[in-house]
């Protein structure tokens, strides 16, 4: 069982990454710093709902430390840090048995906690709070990509969940 | 059941988005409407202001490079606007960030904690 539950988890870390690292490698849309599609969120969502909170953390953690390492610098991964924890707390707030939301909302909120989160480090690193006028166009963002996400997770967890994963 | 539940959450992300939209737009009219005639730039680095630029008087467009301890980026003025045109940052987000030409909006390079804003005459 443990052993499984090792692969598992190494098994999405490695999934997250790629998305991560892919992602980084497609040009900006939108000329503004955090507005970005998120697909290595779709991973975090699959594995809080699959495998629980404790090893859906441990995922994102290892994702944002290796993906630092492979695709950004330094500076990022306190961005990355930020955006994370908050938008974490976030999805294991929303997604337990007495709260029952749909996934891609679940999504959309935590998209929404993780720009609130960078924007709130960015406007701490550099002692601007006029950064807040990207404040809207972040929230715009993380609905849209946080709902398309949320649904390509719903997608894949429908598939998986028939696999016993404990 | 379900399905009234979905249309309350699909309902609130839809105020969400039109709320944020509108405060978007608003700030975007107001600050146009900010415009009174002169132009500056403003170059804040970690905090505490580097540079103002006058852009109301710019003859011939030139580059002003900002370099301090975190690293440098290439400015490019003209007359009525700003822009980085490069940097050495890891990023190049403030070379995305584009074209400033009216006041409440910023270009920001986040790893040499460097600020560009604008302002125009009357405000301090």
């Amino acid at each position: 069982v443990k052993t499984k539950r090792l692969v598992i988890i190494a098994l999405l870390t490695a999934m997250a990454l790629i998305m991560f690292v892919v992602e980084m490698q497609l040009p900006a849309l939108v000329p503004i710093p955090g507005v970005k599609l998120g697909l290595a969120n779709i991973i975090t969502l699959i594995a809080l709902v699959l495998i629980g909170k404790r090893d859906a953390g441990i995922v994102l953690f290892l994702r944002v430390m290796l993906g630092t390492l492979f695709a950004g610098s330094p500076s990022t991964l306190i961005f990355s840090a930020a955006g994370g924890i908050l938008a974490y707390l976030v999805m294991c707030v929303m997604v337990n048995p007495h709260v029952q939301c749909p996934l891609w909302f679940v999504s959309a909120c935590s998209a929404i906690a993780h720009n609130a989160g960078q924007l709130g480090m960015s406007i701490l690193i550099v002692h601007t709070p006029g950064l807040l006028v990207y404040a809207p166009a972040l929230v715009v963002s993380g609905v849209i990509t946080g709902v398309f996400t949320g649904l390509a997770a719903t997608y894949t967890v429908k598939v998986l969940k028939h696999i016993p994963f404990d | 059941v379900k399905t009234t539940k979905n249309k309350i959450y699909i309902l609130v992300i839809v105020i969400v988005l039109v709320v944020s939209l509108t405060a978007g737009l608003a700030y975007f009219l107001y600050s146009k409407n900010q415009d009174r005639g002169g132009l500056y730039a403003v170059v804040t680095v970690d905090g505490e202001e580097y540079e103002r630029i006058d852009l109301s008087r710019v003859g011939e467009p030139y580059d002003r490079t900002i370099e301090t301890e975190w690293g440098y980026n290439i400015l490019h003025v003209e007359n009525g606007s700003i822009s980085v045109t490069d940097a050495d940052c890891t990023g190049h987000d403030c070379v995305e960030m584009g074209t400033l030409t009216s006041p409440g909006y910023l270009i920001v390079c986040l790893p040499h904690r460097m600020v560009i804003t604008i302002e125009s005459e009357g405000e301090e």
